[in-house]
């Protein structure tokens, strides 16, 4: 059985097969795995991999699969997901994005308001710290997609700027 | 003696005030605000009374509410935690008005310590060793210029109105007029007050702070420093004690030093007397906290001692059951506070679920949390899930112990500052004892967990377990290959009482 995943935006595959003394092998990468598997009631399982035992929890969030593993989580999506959470990926120009989960504090432009490159278009506040999301570009505020109060998650779209002709690619 | 408490907070100092009521015999009402009905201290409690909105000015902070949550469910006495309303004084003179003991200073003290400024003044009076300054009310920026020379560059420009916050250095006579400016605005809005002091800033700072206990007969011991100088822009990560900074000379003069200052305000209960001190020894008085501090296990692994059930007892107008001879400091305590923030994105808060949090254990392992598996960390408070504190014969093994403690440490379900913290731990200059408050923010590239960390082959083999039974544990992958035809091998997700629905999360 083949299971593939991406990991850091990279496909991660493992082959495993059944053995009859209740082990698997387990082939990665071509580097070949005996497995002896014990799960354990709080639902983690202590895999023994060449003699060194090492326990592992796994949790479902979604699409995404998150192993910890001496106190690293590490998170694997599916293929078709491609990218996963996105890290490390930029925002298009004209997209403004929430950079922490928080509430929204203050809105303090409206649509089709004009707006210069880094001028704040709203304030996001969580636990005891406020931030302020700026304008990507010099343009125009075509949509603003959230308003005061609202609760976002981290990277969710908070507006649309429409910038001005030739400032669209400089980030 | 005090019969029934309520406990005028959340997370996990509520949830350690909830234990030291359960020992005590107190019965204990908690009060939550309306995103955290189901909270672990509210869990906890004996009674629970809904305060108000997910807004901390709605709920915690509202005194009204609070009040009268004490006076419906029969309360003969208040603790306040910290945070929130502990160093508010109005707070602690309405629960004494109601008739409740308040579990803390006498609120003059508050007061008196609160604005930073007339605390300098009191301390200088009192003899405590204060940082080289300036302060005067009316002066004018030459007069600033003046004195900045007489102390000597760099100075800090400070709110008289008190915290961390404007807080301005200053290397250039020529920069001094603006940051002057800058830092009033910045007190005006924060406090209603612009008024600025100027304060020598000492390179290579170490935070270290002296805990105090005083009772209502007139007696005030310290118990020992607490070092605190691994913060990240005040905010404090690392705290340990004994400071591997201090001699014993040294120790006992801070210690006379912070008696001192909590005398001059006729200190009761627990307080932190707050020094910061230069590598050759110096040491200069910083503020005094009028409450517990979140780091004040560290303190009561070295001295054996039950800090928050003394706060009880003296509330209760006992006398301390010691004098200052009877204290000693046995080995070595560090305490780490695991946060949910994503160091690799400027440690900016993190919410979620925790889908599974299996805290570290063992000899000289203590976990105070406010949250358990299942439990959420929310946009709304502080995003501290737990303190991991440690304790042991010797530094390096307290160091060793809690860098196993970390690693053990399994949490799933939001992004966490854990290996940030082991980084810090594992660091050559923490092992040296060597930590000044600006120290990570000059070695943050050190202590930053890689971006691409390797995918162990385990974890790999574990996830494609899980999901070869369709997301259940790998319980019954092996049961399934061991024992064919074994009904309770089947690999349907059937479970008792609810057919074969699996429900993802």
């Amino acid at each position: 059985m083949q299971k593939t995943y991406l990991y850091n935006g990279r496909a991660v595959t493992v082959d495993l097969a059944p053995l009859p003394d209740g082990r698997w092998r387990a082939t990665i990468d071509g580097r070949e795995h005996i497995a002896a598997v014990q799960p354990r009631p709080d639902g983690g399982v202590t895999l023994t991999l060449e003699g060194e035992r090492r326990t592992v929890y796994v949790e479902r969030a979604g699409v995404e699969r998150l192993a910890a593993l001496d106190g690293i989580v590490y998170t694997l999506s599916p293929p078709e997901a491609r990218g996963g959470r996105r890290r490390g990926v930029r925002p298009g120009a004209n997209e403004l994005t929430a950079q922490m989960p928080g509430q929204i504090r203050e809105v303090l432009v409206s649509e089709g308001q004009v707006v210069a490159r880094g001028q704040t278009i709203l304030l996001l506040e969580a636990m005891k710290m406020e931030i302020r999301a700026a304008a990507p570009a010099d343009g125009v505020v075509a949509r603003l997609l959230v308003k005061v109060g609202d609760i976002v998650e981290r990277g969710q779209r908070l507006a649309e700027i429409r910038p001005n002709e030739g400032t669209e690619d400089d980030a | 003696m005090l019969r029934k408490c309520l406990i005028a907070n959340r997370g996990e100092i509520a949830v350690r005030i909830l234990r030291a009521c359960r020992e005590l015999g107190v019965r204990t009402v908690a009060v939550y605000s309306e995103v955290d009905a189901n909270a672990r201290h509210v869990r906890l409690a004996d009674e629970a009374v809904a305060v108000g909105g997910a807004a901390p000015s709605e709920s915690y902070l509202n005194v009204d509410r609070l009040i009268a949550a004490a006076l419906a469910t029969g309360c003969d006495c208040v603790h306040p935690g910290y945070g929130f309303l502990s160093e508010v004084e109005t707070f602690a003179e309405a629960v004494i008005a109601a008739g409740l003991v308040w579990i803390g200073p006498p609120p003059d003290a508050i007061r008196r310590m609160g604005v930073k400024t007339e605390a300098r003044a009191l301390m200088e009076r009192a003899g405590v060793p204060l940082a080289p300054g300036f302060q005067s009310d009316a002066a004018d920026d030459a007069a600033f210029l003046t004195a900045a020379g007489q102390i000597g560059y760099p100075v800090m420009v400070k709110a008289a109105g008190g915290g961390g916050k404007g807080i301005r250095v200053v290397y250039d006579p020529a920069a001094l007029p603006e940051s002057l400016a800058a830092a009033r605005r910045e007190a005006l809005h924060a406090f209603g007050d612009p008024r600025v002091y100027l304060e020598k800033f000492i390179e290579r700072a170490r935070h270290i702070e002296i805990q105090v206990f005083g009772d209502s007969h007139g007696n005030i011991v310290h118990l020992f420093e607490r070092e605190c100088s691994a913060q990240r822009r005040h905010q404090k990560v690392i705290e340990e004690s004994p400071s591997p900074l201090l001699t014993p000379e040294l120790r006992a003069n801070m210690g006379a030093a912070a008696v001192e200052a909590a005398c001059a305000v006729g200190y009761v209960n627990a307080g932190t007397v707050e020094f910061i001190a230069a590598a050759s020894g110096e040491y200069y008085f910083l503020e005094m906290n009028t409450r517990l501090q979140v780091e004040h296990p560290v303190t009561e692994l070295v001295t054996g001692l039950d800090l928050v059930k003394l706060q009880f007892a003296v509330a209760a107008g006992e006398a301390l059951p010691f004098t200052q001879a009877d204290l000693t400091q046995r080995g070595h305590a560090i305490e780490a506070r695991l946060y949910a923030e994503d160091p690799r994105a400027g440690f900016l808060p993190a919410t979620g679920v925790l889908l599974r949090f299996l805290p570290p254990a063992g000899l000289g392992v203590r976990v105070d949390s406010g949250v358990e598996s299942g439990d959420a960390i929310t946009i709304h408070y502080d995003p501290m899930i737990a303190k991991i504190i440690v304790h042991d014969s010797t530094r390096a093994g307290a160091i060793r112990r809690l860098d196993a403690a970390l690693r053990e440490t399994t949490l799933i379900g939001t992004t966490t500052n854990l290996g940030f913290l082991r980084a810090l731990v594992n660091h050559p200059a923490f092992a040296a004892g060597e930590i000044d408050t600006n120290f990570i923010e000059r070695h943050l590239d050190d202590l930053l967990p890689a971006d691409d960390l390797p995918l162990p082959d385990g974890a790999l083999i574990a996830v494609a377990l899980a999901d070869l039974n369709g997301g259940q544990s790998a319980e019954s992958v092996q049961a399934a290959n061991t024992a064919p035809g074994d009904p309770w091998a089947l690999a349907d997700g059937f479970r008792l009482g609810q057919g074969a629905l699996r429900i993802d999360r």
